[in-house]
């Protein structure tokens, strides 16, 4: 009976995990490979790793980076492919709806702008892409990207800035008069 | 305003575009649907320590027409039936073990039953098939892969590729070339691996082990047909000789920690400087491939199976001398690397974390 409980412990945080942190995963998986039905694919064989490793003995303390992590070594290890849809493409072509929970930001940042800011993270180089969507996409602080992506906290600080600094130049003039 | 305070006003409202410009989100259904059958798998597969292991008795060929409908609640029915725990300890059967057949069609079975796009299956497909090279390689190292075993693994293997196969060409017909192409590389790579786990070098052997000859012979024809279909090319050469690495390196892990490898603390000593070399070369061939490096990552790829494949032939020599204990037999092993005296990089053994 006692053992019982405890697997319905277990099955319960992961489904809890799940409901929290599918919708985020499949955010970010969707922005890195540019496919739903892969993201999709992947969000699911994340919490299936996930699992394995649990079934098998390992303790996960924080489910959000060990999941972003997973899920990250998951696209270096089998989808390698640079992504070749636009993010804006994808968003405007496959049926994404763009979230309604984000009125306050809505009202501020209009749709055309929205599609000039993703074109701006398109033309930015992989290496700063990933961080910034995980920062400011994810709101990971740099120290959980650090063990997300294997790059040490300073370094992830550095790109954090500089992707920002790229994505002003490559916005230009316009995004400081729209601010 | 101060410019320090500025630059977090500015920085703080591209970060506000930032997120409005890219949240989308899985649609309900979706979600609830992968929700629901991540609940199913969990449910079969306990975590460890939670439910005791049942004694079992089930024949493999009842299994195998059982599972051939691949129905979730069938298969939950039958973890019911045999225990979680059990599908736990099956994880690290071998053919010939008697909680292999639960590996093979119960809790791979259920994997398969969560994938649901032609991709999906491929991938997972290529991916039992890269297992079964893994047994082939723990089983060889341990002077067990008979005729049986081998045709099994033979047997199995080929249905792996059948069906990865099969949805290669339901993603041509949907149209996703791309994806059809990923899943043709990944296949062909697996059975140049074949090859390789037994490969050429080893061929020699073949009067003290039978059973590699057969391994080998079985193996290098598809092996030599997907050369030739991929043209000789170097993609599905490397991703081959990656594959082969990966089986090679988790056997000889699995090897060195089974109590009945009976190894003297030379050999043991030279068998984990080599599996260390391997791994090193594998992550260093891995992070290469991350950043687009295929010409260095070929090189490391090789490095790695050859290390690997070192690790064989030192058991192999040590099995045909009759001697495990002699620590300083190394001429075989010598004769397939050219550095096994070199120090190992300190990064430690078992570099490979498949997904984690």
């Amino acid at each position: 009976m006692e053992k019982t409980s405890k697997q319905q412990e277990e099955e319960k945080e992961f489904l809890a995990a799940y409901d929290e942190h599918s919708a985020s995963l499949f955010r970010f998986l969707t922005m890195k490979i540019a496919d739903r039905e892969v993201a999709r694919d992947l969000t699911q064989e994340t919490f299936t790793r996930a699992w394995d490793f649990r079934q098998s003995g390992g303790a996960i303390r924080e489910w959000k980076p060990f999941l972003f992590r997973t899920a990250y070594n998951l696209v270096v290890d089998v989808y390698r492919k640079k992504r070749a849809v636009s993010l804006d493409h994808l968003i405007d072509d496959q049926g994404f709806a763009v979230s309604d929970d984000s009125a306050d930001e809505k009202r501020t940042v209009a749709t055309a702008e929205m599609s000039r800011v993703r074109k701006g993270i398109d033309q930015l180089d992989e290496t700063y892409r990933d961080i910034i969507l995980l920062r400011y996409t994810e709101d990971l602080p740099p120290k959980e990207i650090a063990r997300i992506t294997g790059l040490s906290e300073n370094v992830v600080s550095v790109r954090i800035h500089r992707g920002i600094e790229k994505l002003k130049v490559i916005l230009g003039p316009d995004a400081k008069q729209s601010l | 305003m101060n410019l320090f305070n500025f630059f977090k006003q500015e920085d703080r409202e591209i970060a506000a575009k930032i997120r409005a410009a890219t949240k989308v989100r899985m649609d309900d259904t979706a979600r609830e649907k992968t929700r629901a059958l991540l609940s199913e798998y969990v449910k079969m597969r306990p975590v460890r320590g939670v439910e005791p292991l049942p004694f079992i008795s089930l024949p493999a060929n009842e299994f195998s027409l059982f599972f051939m409908r691949r129905s979730v609640p069938a298969l939950a029915a039958v973890l019911v039936l045999i225990g979680g725990g059990t599908a736990a300890a099956a994880e690290g059967a071998l053919p010939g073990d008697i909680l292999y057949p639960i590996k093979v069609h119960v809790n791979e079975e259920m994997r398969a039953t969560l994938a649901t796009t032609p991709k999906a299956k491929a991938d997972w497909q290529v991916s039992r098939a890269e297992r079964r090279l893994e047994e082939a390689a723990t089983l060889a190292l341990s002077g067990k892969l008979d005729d049986v075993k081998r045709a099994e693994l033979d047997t199995n293997l080929d249905a792996h590729v059948k069906i990865a196969s099969e949805n290669r060409i339901r993603l041509e017909d949907d149209n996703d070339a791309v994806g059809a192409s990923e899943v043709d590389t990944n296949i062909q790579a697996v059975l140049i691996a074949r090859e390789n786990i037994l490969d050429g070098k080893l061929a020699a052997k073949a009067a003290v082990r039978p059973e590699t000859a057969a391994f080998v012979m079985a193996a290098s024809a598809p092996a030599e047909t997907a050369r030739a279909a991929a043209g000789g090319g170097s993609d599905v050469e490397t991703k081959g000789h990656r594959t082969a690495a990966k089986a090679r390196i988790e056997a000889a892990k699995k090897f060195l920690g089974r109590s009945d490898a009976r190894l003297s603390p030379g050999a043991r000593v030279q068998i984990e400087t080599s599996l260390k070399e391997a791994a090193k070369a594998f992550s260093s061939g891995e992070v290469d491939v991350s950043q687009g490096k295929e010409v260095e990552a070929s090189s490391h790829f090789d490095s790695a199976l050859e290390s690997a494949t070192k690790i064989e032939a030192i058991v192999s020599v040590s099995t045909d001398t009759g001697d495990l204990n002699d620590a300083d037999d190394t001429s075989d092993a010598e004769e397939s690397g050219d550095d096994s005296g070199s120090g190992s990089s300190g990064s430690g053994s078992g570099g490979i974390n498949p997904g984690l």
